[in-house]
């Protein structure tokens, strides 16, 4: 795989940074543009930037990692289900969903953003959850402040 | 566009697999993951309005839920839980293992997935069992008294939402990683061909993390003393 | 080597000789299985044309029913109908239009690229909208739905005897090309684009496209799965949504807003970005604030999220959740607003060419200024309390739809006729057209807001005697309107055997897409385009 920072992807880098984040970048991007304008306009194709090293293999990731993840998905499931036994009121749920939370980032950061559209993937990650929480939240501002006509056999 | 960089022994063998509308391996692979994350993205939303209307129901019968949840196995669910997140780490450790060329630790570590997986749906298929058994289903075979009966029923019902939607994953999961075993044994991938592997893995991953939200909302509530 | 390797700009050369995406294969089978996104939009226009033809009927028996007091139909035959009309209008043809048809025809070729990122899942979304469609008819079929298109419980879950699995089976199967398509245009728009493409050099259009995508994959799950709810419901009711088995009606509202809210952005956003195109064009001049026009495109995609409660001011939704929405809902306008407002400073100063294309869209800025006005009126819980479910809404909803969607796609359609058929229109019929378009809308639609206004309610195959002189105007207008929308299918129809043949760039445009013949080669470019920034209308067209 070739380095992250090669001297020569220069306009190819340029274009990622304006690939990027479009949506939450968008309000910085005035300069960042002007810039790729130029740069695209002036230099050579990009695609002709893109140079292989020579090497047989893609890059992975050493074993050891997957042991450690294993054992932290493990231990964080063990922690979470002995809270549970533990009588904290509404912070029980809170503490396993959190549990919950790192077990997925654990999971996201180590094995699932492997692409070069690295920071796309995560962008659709973090909407996908994003819009979850959202769909939850607003209903919710409905049920928690709503005045409640008790069912019949309550 | 004629390329004229000298490429790669490995950038070659990618080119080989590279479709019509590409210019670049880099950029087929790009789009694939970033396709099947979108899809990811949809999964999380179609669990997202079951897990919605468990909060908005929850809401509204606190005491219900938690009288269900504690009626449930949690010795069972531990077992499924720690089976499904062991078979996301062999999954990585068979693409890894693609990555590298190792033919066979990748079809050993796909089957151990697989298995895995299966396992999950063995030990969920007693627990469905034995609700039959106590009278816990939903709409066809419900049998509870009591001030909560009606919470009872609304939670077992978004509990077979949940963990049904969530098993049809895993068996088109276990399916599709069926079908790559064998396709790996036969020598369809190597360090320049895995996306499908990898794209495979990513949707286990998202079956499995569906997993770690629908576990503690389940089995973990109303289960301290007092 | 190409030239652009050794670092010469090529002069595009007039690519009328190479044999166009109709050549190649001209079976059935070539069509039916084929992964060209030109033919695939082809495919969808027919398509779409025709649940619009169905849509339309259905609305022509409701006009027909409402022009006495008393209803010229029964009343399960007017429920029916409008059912028809709303989930064959809203599913099969508004929401899919643009971006299935002109869409996918044209995000490739004005990014520079050979196809989408995945033509095959392309073709596939084409089945599944087909399949979703024969579920709907097959509902009509068998005896017809009377829920409305918003499939409210407990009616649709307890009450209506109607075939209301078969509708959402159909609308299922359907969200699910939905899906497919808006995840296949996020990814072309992000991996696609042709070297030196950046994204502030796209057109508007696609921006519009790549909007609506986002909206498209965030909304549709939850609608998919809110109405396989519905369904479970009527299979058992154990009571989701029943209160009285400790249930609640609303969280189907909730969920079901939630996405249908957004699925008005989709409708609408699209042809945002088209009306841009075509009013840059034919004024020569760069479309005012382009930058403010994209992000506002997003604010659009991302606040519509956020507004859905306010179609639930008078559910009994709690009075703070309400306050809520409101204030969200008024927030979405600004950049509608200023939508508007960078349309009309593109106009100023320009050299206006009034073709058929620009009366559509400027008919569009005017209708959807006037849809969008009425609905912060609705945003107001205040004034919402008396409106809800009157004419009104019916009205401000119909000048977004129709006045802008609908007007937009045509507008769309007629601009870039020449270069998917490579033959012009008669230009005098398509500005009559458009003209009546405007008129004929106007006449059937401004009276609706008058009667909600009065407080006619909305679904109701009867009415007040007082309202009937109203009702009929609507009902006169809604004849223009019919004659409106088959000039073109006639005209259109006719210049494919006796058209002009079009040139390359009939409009003189820029864009990519005006760069290569008409009508494009199976790979849509000989040469590899040039991009160069967005509506370069100050230089000349290369």
């Amino acid at each position: 795989m070739k380095p992250r920072h090669a001297p020569d992807s220069r306009a190819r880098r340029l274009r990622r940074l304006v690939d990027g984040l479009i949506a939450l970048q968008a309000l910085l991007a005035i300069r960042r543009y002007r810039r790729a304008v130029h740069a695209s306009a002036g230099a050579q194709d990009p695609r002709d930037s893109r140079m292989h090293s020579a090497q047989t293999k893609p890059e992975v990731k050493p074993l050891k990692t997957f042991a450690w993840a294993w054992l932290g998905l493990l231990v964080l499931l063990a922690f979470t289900v002995g809270s549970a036994f533990v009588n904290l009121g509404a912070a029980n749920t809170a503490i396993n969903l959190l549990v919950s939370v790192v077990m997925m980032l654990l999971l996201m950061t180590l094995f699932m953003h492997e692409s070069k559209a690295r920071r796309l993937t995560q962008l659709a990650s973090a909407a996908g959850l994003l819009w979850v929480v959202l769909m939850i939240g607003l209903s919710l501002a409905d049920y928690l402040t709503r005045v409640h006509i008790p069912a019949p056999w309550s | 566009m004629n390329a004229t960089v000298a490429d790669s022994p490995l950038e070659e063998a990618r080119r080989a697999h590279l479709e019509e509308q590409f210019d670049e391996p880099d950029q087929q692979h790009s789009a694939a993951s970033l396709g099947m994350w979108i899809f990811l993205a949809t999964e999380m939303l179609f669990f997202g309005v079951l897990f919605a209307s468990y909060v908005v129901l929850r809401v509204l019968h606190p005491a219900g839920f938690a009288e269900a949840s504690r009626e449930t196995d949690l010795l069972l669910g531990s077992g499924e839980t720690a089976a499904l997140l062991t078979s996301s780490i062999t999954i990585v450790v068979a693409l890894r293992a693609i990555k590298l060329g190792q033919r066979g630790v990748a079809t050993l570590f796909l089957s151990l997935t697989a298995a895995l997986g299966i396992g999950f749906l063995v030990i969920h298929g007693f627990e469905y069992h034995s609700e039959w058994e106590e009278h816990l289903v939903p709409g066809v075979r419900f049998l509870k008294f009591g001030p909560h009966a009606h919470a009872v029923e609304l939670f077992e019902v978004m509990s077979y939402l949940l963990t049904g939607w969530h098993s049809i994953h895993l068996i088109i999961a276990v399916s599709v990683v069926l079908g790559l075993t064998w396709r790996v044994w036969r020598g369809a991938f190597g360090p320049d061909h895995f996306t499908t592997l990898e794209l495979a893995a990513l949707y286990w991953h998202l079956v499995d993390i569906i997993w770690m939200f629908i576990f503690p909302l389940l089995y973990l509530i109303g289960r301290a003393p007092g | 080597m190409s030239a652009i390797d050794a670092g010469i700009v090529p002069q595009p050369k007039p690519e009328s000789l190479a044999p166009s995406f109709y050549s190649g294969k001209r079976s059935l089978r070539g069509w039916l299985f084929t992964r060209d996104h030109k033919r695939i939009a082809i495919l969808y226009t027919l398509s779409v044309t025709l649940f619009f033809l169905l849509g339309g009927a259905a609305a022509a028996m409701i006009r027909y029913d409402l022009i006495v007091p008393s209803g010229e139909l029964p009343t399960e035959v007017y429920n029916k109908a409008f059912t028809f009309h709303g989930v064959v209008m809203v599913w099969f043809f508004l929401l899919p239009s643009i971006p299935v048809t002109l869409g996918n025809f044209l995000l490739p070729i004005m990014i520079g690229a050979k196809d989408l990122a995945f033509p095959r899942i392309n073709l596939f979304s084409w089945y599944l909208f087909i399949g979703g469609g024969a579920f709907v008819v097959a509902a009509l079929w068998a005896g017809g739905v009377d829920t409305g298109w918003t499939f409210y419980t407990p009616y649709s879950t307890m009450f209506s005897n109607t075939n209301v699995y078969l509708a959402i089976i159909g609308v299922f199967v359907t969200g699910f090309s939905t899906i497919f398509t808006g995840l296949n245009f996020i990814v072309t728009t992000h991996t696609m684009r042709t070297p030196g493409m950046t994204w502030m050099r796209l057109p508007l259009f696609v921006w519009g496209l790549y909007a609506v995508s986002v909206v498209m994959v965030l909304a549709t799950p939850v609608l998919a799965m809110t109405l396989a709810l519905v369904g479970l419901e009527r299979v058992v009711g154990v009571g989701v949504f029943d209160p009285s088995l400790g249930g609640d009606p609303l969280l189907f509202q909730h969920l079901f807003w939630f996405y249908s809210h957004p699925a008005v952005y989709m409708m609408i956003l699209p042809a945002m970005g088209l009306a841009s195109e075509i009013i840059s064009c034919f004024t020569s001049r760069r479309v005012f604030g382009y930058k403010f026009m994209t992000y506002s495109m997003l604010a659009i995609a991302v606040i519509g999220f956020m507004v859905w409660g306010h179609h639930m001011f008078v559910s009994g939704m709690s009075v703070y959740a309400a306050m809520v929405f409101s204030l969200l809902s008024f927030l979405v306008a600004v950049p509608s607003a200023i939508k508007i407002f960078n349309w009309t400073a593109t106009l100023r100063k320009g050299d206006i060419r009034f073709t058929a294309p620009m009366l559509y869209a400027l008919g569009f800025v005017g209708l959807f200024l006037l849809g969008g006005l009425t609905g912060l009126i609705l945003a107001a819980p205040a004034l919402d309390e008396f409106l809800h479910d009157t004419y009104f809404v019916i009205a401000h909803f119909h000048y977004v739809m129709v006045g802008g969607s609908v007007m937009c796609y045509l507008g769309g359609i007629h601009f870039w006729w020449p270069k998917v058929t490579g033959r012009m229109y008669s230009e005098r019929l398509a500005k009559f057209a458009a003209v009546l378009m405007f008129v004929g809308f106007n006449v059937t639609f401004f009276p609706q807001y008058l009667l909600g206004y009065r407080g006619m309610p909305r679904r109701y195959h009867s009415y007040l005697p007082q309202f009937q002189e109203l009702n009929v105007i609507s009902t006169g207008g809604a004849v223009l309107l019919a004659i409106s929308y088959t000039l073109p299918v006639l005209y259109l129809l006719w210049s494919l055997k006796y058209g002009k043949k079009a040139p390359p760039n009939p409009w003189d445009a820029r864009g990519l897409e005006w760069q290569t013949s008409s009508p494009p080669p199976k790979e849509n470019f000989l040469h590899p385009p040039v991009p160069r920034e967005a509506y370069a209308y100050d230089k000349p067209a290369p």
